[in-house]
């Protein structure tokens, strides 16, 4: 299968007051339809890595190619459409909008591309039904749950049918309930759409639910780690490796399954 | 987020926080100290000031008064708002009750002092500015810097309190609120926006009375308030209820409202029309204040035409007049007084009236013609034939046609025939000279009057003695038996006066206007920072940078531009009022221009700012 995001070489060097290099020499290749996780202690630039796979911030060297397209070589303006046709995000902290209803929101992205409204409803219609949240559509972000909140911003993040969804810590601010809803909503969607995903965790029963799950450590690729047939048993392979990396404790107090 | 992490946004985000308070009260101080400089100017005080400037003057003091509390107390939520999660912790980390109290007092107080003293200087600094600039504009002798001792006691007096009794209501707010909800502090969302249908129609309704009033109906004491207070509650419910209810309505045309970026700022304006209702109020009626009384002084400046007498004072007695001798003598007794050397003369001539509107001519003798203007012997007057002195038009209204040749007098079967129409002579009266002959044949059918002439040095600083003149012989309103015209006077009515009046007017369009201004600047910074969050997870998901800037322009143009288009429309409404029945017959030219002349400073002010927050966000979101 062809390699539909290829990251070859990529340094990251923030110069503020005190220079900083948080990443070094990042290589790695994810497949069509793959659902990576990337894992690693906290300030090992999990985030870094994403906002520069996101187009979000600009690589010191190396190349980020999506698709076959090398996004950081585009235009400002191009650059805003390639994120709105090609990627779909998904934050830790949701980043959805406070003034509008969660329909609102989810629609944001159709909008902007200047979809017909009818069009809209219909998209709107078919993937909340998928996701379980249609009947909660008229109401606001702080009349919902954590979990049910990340329901709409996946839904906002699909509902153009990217090419590479993103996320970063989507299960960070959720119990552990929601974080299992959160988990399976993702993973059907990778199974059922063919999308391919990344997703940054410090959460190893999320990571467990990814095909494969990469460590960083102090902006270096440590090591990765292929689920086989089991998830329990990549579950058990991810502790390992972290207890390695010798993260916080921490950490491994989220621990839940 | 570490601890020190967390310790440093604390602080970072309480010195903004800080500043923004303490730059906003300097700003309501200096506002409110420099109008009451202004207002307690001895150049002021001691002038004859008109009486609706007077009034107009002491109603901008209080708008200004009431608009400086709502300011503070506006500032002071702001500055609250970004602080209740500090308060939260300090509460649970175990301060007292009490220890919080002493603490917010103390800040309260401390802030207030400083910005107390830095208004007053910033106002001193201000005022000195706009003395001069405004008296170049005006074309007056610029008032001086004097030691405002009275205003600086009034605004101490008033601001000192204020914050007392800020800090005290600050206090009252955080004790009735649970520590969690001060925890989550600002980060609470806020609620949807509602709009109730009755209210929004009450407030067209109050509109729509106060427009339809101020058209239609007779104007006193009562239906001005009447009128003021329909557009006060109207101007209200329209920002907090019609506005919200319109943009419900238009949430509806789903065909428009999902097309771009539509859909974040009408959403987003919902929010913000609601929360801004009384920023956006105070700015319209403010605005409005502003322009109507600029529009309203600057009439003054156009309304007089100077006219020129050859004579520093001039006084007429009628037939009638049993005071003459008496009055004469106090004339005389008034110059002696002041040491003024003068030339005294007298003339007998007759008062009548010309053509067919009657208007009053003095007809004057050849020979005393020659005493007043000596070049009138180079032309010689026929029997029948006169010279006019006087103008054609005034105040709009034509006293003679250009091309008049006969002239008919009041009560004179025959006419005279005009040899010329000259430039005026006197300032009381039109003057027709007339030969020996024609003047005898008048004499019969027309009352005789004394005219007194009197000329002398220096006139203009004569304004005193003229005002003692004119009480004494003309009174209060008119005296039927005598007129009495100084130039002096004249000079200080139709150039002095009108000056003072439009400086006055800009003074206090230019103060509304910065409070105004200033208001909005605040505002849009307060929120800047949830807007740079807001726009940079947006643009994550692929808003263009482009369409960041067309949405905030939209924000920006509507935050600037509506309570202004208000204040515009109250503005007609108020002019029209004051040109049917204030008599101010060119108000509403002066008005247009007032607010073309405001509409340009408020544009240059939008694109300033606009450029500077544009920007702001650029760098943040966009890097
Ligand atoms: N904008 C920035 N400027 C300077 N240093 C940064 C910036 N963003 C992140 N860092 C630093 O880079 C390192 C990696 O950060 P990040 O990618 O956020 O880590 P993670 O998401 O794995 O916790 C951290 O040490 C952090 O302090
Ligand atoms: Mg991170």
């Amino acid at each position: 299968m062809a390699d539909v995001l290829q990251v070859q070489d990529l340094n990251k060097i923030y110069d503020g007051k005190a220079i900083f290099q948080a990443l070094t020499n990042i290589t790695f290749n994810v497949e069509k339809g793959e659902f990576i996780g990337v894992m690693g202690p906290s300030g090992s630039g999990k985030t870094t890595l994403l906002n520069l796979i996101s187009t979000i911030d600009r690589p010191t060297s190396g190349q980020v190619i999506v698709n076959g397209q090398e996004p950081h070589k585009l235009k400002k303006g191009k650059l805003a459409e390639f994120r709105r046709k090609e990627l779909g995000f998904v934050f830790q902290d949701f980043n959805l909008l406070d003034t509008l209803t969660l329909e609102e929101n989810i629609m944001l992205p159709l909008t902007l591309e200047r979809v017909d409204s009818g069009e809209i409803d219909k998209k709107v219609q078919a993937i909340t039904q998928k996701l379980g949240i249609d009947s909660i559509l008229n109401k606001r972000t702080y009349e919902v749950s954590g979990g049910q909140k990340q329901r709409t911003a996946i839904a906002r993040a699909i509902i153009h049918q990217p090419f590479l969804l993103l996320a970063d810590e989507p299960t960070g601010n959720l119990d552990s309930k929601s974080s299992k809803d959160v988990m399976q909503t993702l993973q059907m969607i990778n199974e059922k759409d063919k999308t391919t995903m990344l997703m940054v965790t410090h959460d190893p029963s999320a990571a467990s639910y990814c095909d494969r799950v990469i460590f960083i450590k102090d902006g270096k690729l440590y090591n990765e780690v292929y689920k086989g047939t089991n998830q329990k048993v990549f579950f058990q392979q991810i502790l390992d490796v972290l207890s390695m990396l010798g993260g916080d404790p921490d950490d491994l107090s989220t621990v839940r399954l | 987020m570490t601890f020190p992490q967390f310790a440093y946004k604390n602080i970072t985000r309480n010195l903004r926080a800080y500043l923004a308070f303490y730059l906003s009260s300097s700003f309501a101080v200096m506002i409110f100290f420099m109008f009451a400089m202004f207002i307690f100017h001895p150049a002021l005080e001691t002038g004859y000031m008109n009486n609706i400037a007077k009034k107009g003057m002491v109603f901008a003091e209080w708008v200004i008064f009431v608009f400086s509390i709502l300011f503070v107390l506006y500032s002071v939520s702001a500055f609250l708002k970004t602080r209740k999660s500090e308060f939260g912790i300090l509460t649970i980390q175990g301060a007292s009750p009490k220890q919080l109290r002493l603490l917010i007092t103390l800040e309260n107080v401390f802030i207030g002092l400083a910005s107390i003293v830095t208004g007053i200087i910033g106002g001193t600094v201000l005022a000195k500015l706009f003395f001069t600039a405004g008296s170049y504009i005006v074309e007056m002798e610029p008032l001086e810097l004097y030691f405002p001792l009275k205003a600086l006691g009034i605004t101490i007096g008033v601001f000192l309190p204020l914050f007392v009794l800020i800090s005290q209501f600050t206090l009252f707010i955080i004790h009735s609120e649970e520590v969690v909800s001060l925890l989550k502090g600002s980060v609470k969302p806020k609620r949807e926006p509602k709009s109730s249908i009755p209210f929004s129609i009450l407030g067209m309704m109050f509109l729509g009375g106060g427009f339809g009033l101020a058209l239609f109906a007779g104007i006193d004491i009562g239906s001005a308030v009447i009128i003021t207070v329909c557009t006060v509650i109207g101007t209200y419910l329209f920002y907090s209820q019609l506005s919200v209810w319109v943009l419900k309505l238009l949430k509806r045309n789903k065909k428009f409202y999902r097309k771009g970026t539509n859909l974040l700022w009408i959403s987003d304006l919902m929010y913000r029309v609601k929360d801004n209702a009384r920023l956006f109020f105070i700015v319209s009626i403010v605005s409005a204040v502003a322009f109507t009384a600029t529009g309203t002084l600057a009439t003054y400046k156009s309304m007089f035409t100077t006219e020129d007498s050859l004579y520093e004072m001039e006084f007429l007695s009628y037939s009638s007049n049993k005071d003459e001798n008496e009055q004469l003598t106090y004339i005389q007794q008034q110059f002696e007084q002041k040491n003024i050397d003068y030339e005294q003369s007298k003339f007998k001539v007759i008062e009548t009236g010309q053509g067919s509107s009657n208007y009053p001519v003095l007809v004057l003798s050849y020979k005393d013609g020659i005493k007043i203007l000596p070049e009138l012997k180079t032309s010689k007057l026929e029997e029948g034939k006169g010279v006019y002195f006087g103008q054609t038009e005034r105040e709009g209204y034509t006293v003679l046609q250009d091309n008049t040749t006969d002239l008919q007098l009041n009560n004179q079967q025959m006419s005279i025939k005009l040899q010329s129409i000259e430039q005026p002579l006197l300032s009381l009266h039109d003057v027709l000279v007339v030969d020996e002959n024609t003047f005898n044949l008048l004499k019969q059918g027309n009352e005789l009057v004394t005219f007194y002439a009197f000329q002398f040095a220096n006139s203009k600083e004569n304004l005193d003695i003229s005002q003692k003149i004119h009480d004494h012989i003309v009174g209060e309103t008119y005296n039927p038996d005598a007129r009495y015209s100084s130039k002096a006077i004249e000079y200080y009515q139709t150039v002095q006066l009108p000056s003072l009046s439009l400086f006055i007017g800009l003074f206090i369009g230019i103060i509304f206007f910065l409070a105004a201004g200033s208001f909005l600047y605040f505002r849009l910074f307060t929120d800047l920072y949830e807007e740079r969050k807001k726009y940079k997870s947006l643009a994550k998901i692929g808003l263009s940078e482009k369409e960041m800037v067309k949405n905030a322009n939209i924000q920006m143009a509507i935050l600037f531009f509506l309570p202004f288009l208000l204040a515009i429309v109250e503005t007609g409404f108020a002019l029209q009022v004051l040109q049917r029945e204030g008599g101010f017959s060119n108000v509403f030219q002066s008005g247009v221009i007032t607010i073309l002349g405001f509409l340009g400073l408020q544009l240059l002010y939008f694109i300033v700012i606009r450029s500077s927050y544009i920007k702001n966000l650029k760098e943040y979101v966009y890097r």
